[in-house]
């Protein structure tokens, strides 16, 4: 029964994690991602110092 | 930007958690974690939330007059004390075009001060600024939900930095996992290839079935995404927000519902609006032998206000009308099926009496959703 559960429990999050990135890849264009916040979140820890 | 809303959303938590497990190893002994939830949750408003000015005067308004009445004034000013607290969301609401005091997430901030001026009396010990603070601007939360109640936010805050461990931390990215799919995904599929493709102004029995379900859907899956996305960030912060859908399509009649959909908002509207307003009918004289009226009006009107809080356009009032007289018409028949030992269902098996009630149940809300849309041509 164990087993059975962690089977399907792999199979539940391959699947979730395939249709995600297929998904994500699909409906949003890769090239509008932006860095501006991270870069601007490194930048004032980084003037903290 | 908006929590959630965009990619850089994302890359920033991506530092930002992490530093806080850093914080966890370098600060431990020094600072105590509800300092730094706070803090981080100011740090967000300050630096990347739109109209940041509005939200800190805001907040400082809702703190100043919550200790206040908590702390000076006392509890003896009731209703009073609420409608005090809620007058700058219902400003924005009333659409007076002051901008000046609007901006985003206002409504839910306002529930929660409710919340602890209401509950001040469990409440006057555990009341501190820095958790009350952190509570009112907590990032995940901060925009739709879930409604947190301010014990049991508190309750997490005091057990300090072991909040931030590995289980939390993976259950927080399964979370965020399963809203990324709903939000980004399925909301997204819903929204581009059903209901883009159908005219919102159609009277065509089919066009107005497409849109219905359609936007069913979509607002299920974009509002479920966001609740997951909130919760499971929250858990890698720490805090364990509550859960704010529970399959509500699997329901067999109104309270049921709103036991599964918006859970935080039902169980917010239910204790500081339904029992306070039942409570004052309880002491009417001439209500005293009319329990189901009395039951009706309190539903009714927390329905109404619901849809008013929305906005006080014609669809959003309608809607939340519609889901009241839902409420009313189950609760009477409830009432009555009791009262006069009813077998409406007589040797029907359970398994289709549950089906039914289902497959009517949905359709219902589907239909209300479809009023509150604003794309149903009748009313908008």
């Amino acid at each position: 029964m164990k087993t059975d559960n962690r089977v399907f429990r792999i199979v539940k999050w391959t699947a979730i994690y395939v249709v995600l990135a297929l998904g994500l890849l699909w409906l949003h264009d890769p090239r509008s991602i932006s860095m501006d916040a991270a870069k601007s979140s490194v930048k004032f820890v980084y003037q903290q110092f | 930007m908006l929590p959630f809303a965009n990619i850089d959303f994302y890359f920033l938590f991506a530092l930002l958690v992490p530093a806080l497990y850093l914080a966890k190893v370098l600060l431990k002994e020094r600072v105590p974690f509800a300092s730094v939830i706070m803090g981080l949750s100011l740090f967000y408003v300050v630096v990347y939330y739109p109209k940041p000015v509005q939200l800190l005067l805001f907040t400082l308004y809702e703190c100043l007059f919550t200790w206040l009445l908590l702390f000076r004034w006392k509890r003896s000013h009731g209703l009073l004390g609420s409608l005090l607290l809620a007058l700058p969301m219902v400003l924005v609401k009333l659409d007076w075009n002051i901008d000046v005091i609007g901006f985003a997430g206002i409504s839910y901030i306002t529930f929660r001060c409710i919340q602890v001026y209401l509950d001040g009396e469990l409440l006057r010990d555990k009341f501190r600024f820095i958790d009350f603070i952190g509570f009112l601007l907590f990032t995940p939360s901060l925009l739709v939900g879930p409604i947190d109640r301010y014990e049991r936010f508190k309750a997490d805050l005091d057990q300090g930095w072991s909040r931030l461990n590995k289980a939390a931390l993976l259950s927080g990215w399964e979370f965020l996992v399963l809203g990324l799919l709903h939000k980004f995904v399925l909301a997204e599929l819903a929204d581009r290839y059903w209901l883009s493709t159908v005219d919102a102004t159609s009277t065509a029995c089919a066009d107005m079935a497409a849109n219905m379900y359609g936007y069913a859907v979509y607002l299920y899956c974009d509002f479920a995404g966001y609740s997951l996305l909130a919760i499971g960030l929250g858990r890698m912060m720490g805090i364990e927000l509550p859960k704010n859908f529970d399959r509500p399509w699997l329901t067999q009649n109104p309270p049921e519902f709103w036991k599964r959909w918006h859970i935080s908002l039902g169980d917010w509207l239910r204790d500081y609006f339904f029992r306070p307003i039942y409570k004052s009918l309880s002491a009417v004289q001439r209500l005293r032998t009319w329990p189901l009226l009395k039951q009706n009006i309190a539903l009714f009107s927390t329905f109404l206000l619901m849809g008013c809080w929305n906005g006080l356009e014609v669809h959003y009032v309608v809607s939340g009308a519609l889901f009241g007289i839902y409420s009313v018409v189950y609760n009477t028949y409830q009432y009555k099926s009791r009262k006069h030992k009813w077998d409406l269902w007589g040797s029907t098996p359970t398994w289709a009496v549950k089906s039914i009630s289902i497959f009517v149940m949905a359709n219902l809300a589907c239909f209300a959703l479809y009023i509150f849309s604003g794309r149903f041509p009748y009313v908008h």
